[in-house]
């Protein structure tokens, strides 16, 4: 498929940045390395800097450190009754069934927005929060808005 | 040494591995970006901050500019770099997501794929490589390895999103038992992987591997782009 599309448009390849002379200097590559290693490596090391010790704590978000799935979190469901205006009574509807979901990592961080959404539409309400924390427990409070 | 290194730069990759890559991994990012802006994926959890929106969506669409121009091989070497600054600028002022700066460092080499230097597929393989084991090393924590984390993740998508998961799936893994068996072959499956890309050993396993590990975080975790772009460099690139 690939060299079938790419013939198609031989005349808008020219009109690129002269990459051939660039990928065959050391020195091009030598900086790209060290461009590319640099930032991951100090953001792993600055995980062990912050406290991380294999088996024994848990990392925290430090960005190219490829942290994904390794930090604490904690998933709260959000019910607003009454509703909020649209209607609105859940959280789950900001999200999209598929990747793109309105999540938070800690419970205080569900409490405010849960706090923020009362507050932003002026309407007396409370706000139930389920939460699922990774001690394999579930818990429920209520964030009252006045 | 300079001597070699200078050779190693020369050395060409006669195959089709690199831009066979560089073109599914445009194409999956130009169908991600497609759909947060048709549907408004990124748009509606914006909602929470009350942030402007408009200036996200003219990134999305200049991303899917970007992304149809490389996967033609229209000044792909330049459209490259215009994505990675554009995919910069989304993690850094809206969501600075792993995925985000994982399509950032894949994005700099692929600015050279076109030129078949072996350097480049060298580097691809070093950074995913990199990736696995960073990311298996620090899973090796107590949240993840009793787990936690899938407990949380599985739970909150079976009770609030409603995700289908199979009702034998659900007596077998939603349990934190359960949970920590999956993370522990999660976790061996990610350092195995690290060790195959870096030996070049074994491609059809590591891919077996890729797909299992990603397809799992799909099915079970509705984790889909982001890993489906790191299977692409597993399967091309090894």
């Amino acid at each position: 498929m690939l060299e079938r599309i790419i013939p198609v448009f031989p005349r808008f390849r020219n009109y690129t940045i002269p990459m051939p002379a660039l990928s065959r200097s050391p020195l091009v590559v030598l900086v790209l390395a060290l461009v590319l290693a640099g930032p991951q490596l100090a953001g792993f090391a600055t995980q062990f800097y912050r406290g991380f010790v294999p088996f024994r704590t848990t990392p925290t978000r430090v960005t190219l450190s490829w942290d994904m799935f390794a930090t604490h979190i904690e998933r709260c469901g959000v019910n607003w009754s009454p509703p909020l205006p649209g209607p609105l009574f859940e959280l789950r509807q900001k999200s999209r069934a598929l990747e793109w979901q309105s999540v938070a990592d800690t419970r205080e961080h569900y409490d405010r927005i849960a706090a923020w959404a009362c507050a932003t539409f002026h309407q007396p309400n409370r706000a139930l929060l389920t939460c699922f924390l990774p001690l394999g427990k579930e818990e429920s409070h209520v964030v009252e808005c006045r | 040494m300079w001597s070699s290194a200078a050779k190693w730069c020369e050395r060409e990759d006669p195959s089709l591995g690199l831009l066979r890559f560089r073109f599914w991994f445009a194409l999956l990012w130009m169908s991600y970006d497609c759909a947060d802006l048709l549907f408004r994926g990124t748009g509606d959890i914006l909602w929470i901050s009350s942030a402007n929106g408009l200036p996200l969506m003219v990134l999305q669409a200049a991303l899917i500019g970007g992304q149809l121009c490389i996967a033609m091989g229209i000044s792909a070497p330049l459209a490259c770099l215009a994505c990675f600054a554009l995919r910069l600028a989304e993690a850094q002022f809206y969501f600075g997501l792993n995925d985000f700066y994982y399509y950032c460092v894949v994005m700099i080499p692929l600015a050279f794929a076109g030129e078949k230097r072996a350097w480049t597929r060298d580097f691809l393989v070093v950074q995913l490589t990199w990736i696995y084991f960073a990311t298996a090393t620090l899973k090796l924590n107590p949240e993840w390895l009793s787990g936690g984390h899938l407990y949380v993740r599985q739970n909150y998508l079976a009770a609030i999103q409603h995700w289908p998961y199979p009702a034998w799936y659900q007596r077998q893994f939603l349990s934190l038992p359960g949970a920590a068996l999956l993370a522990r072959f999660g976790v061996a499956a990610e350092f195995l992987l690290a060790t195959l890309l870096l030996t070049r050993r074994a491609p059809r396993v590591a891919t077996v591997l890729a797909l299992a590990v990603h397809g799992f975080a799909a099915l079970a975790l509705n984790v889909w782009f982001f890993g489906a772009s790191m299977a692409l460099g597993v399967i091309f690139l090894i």
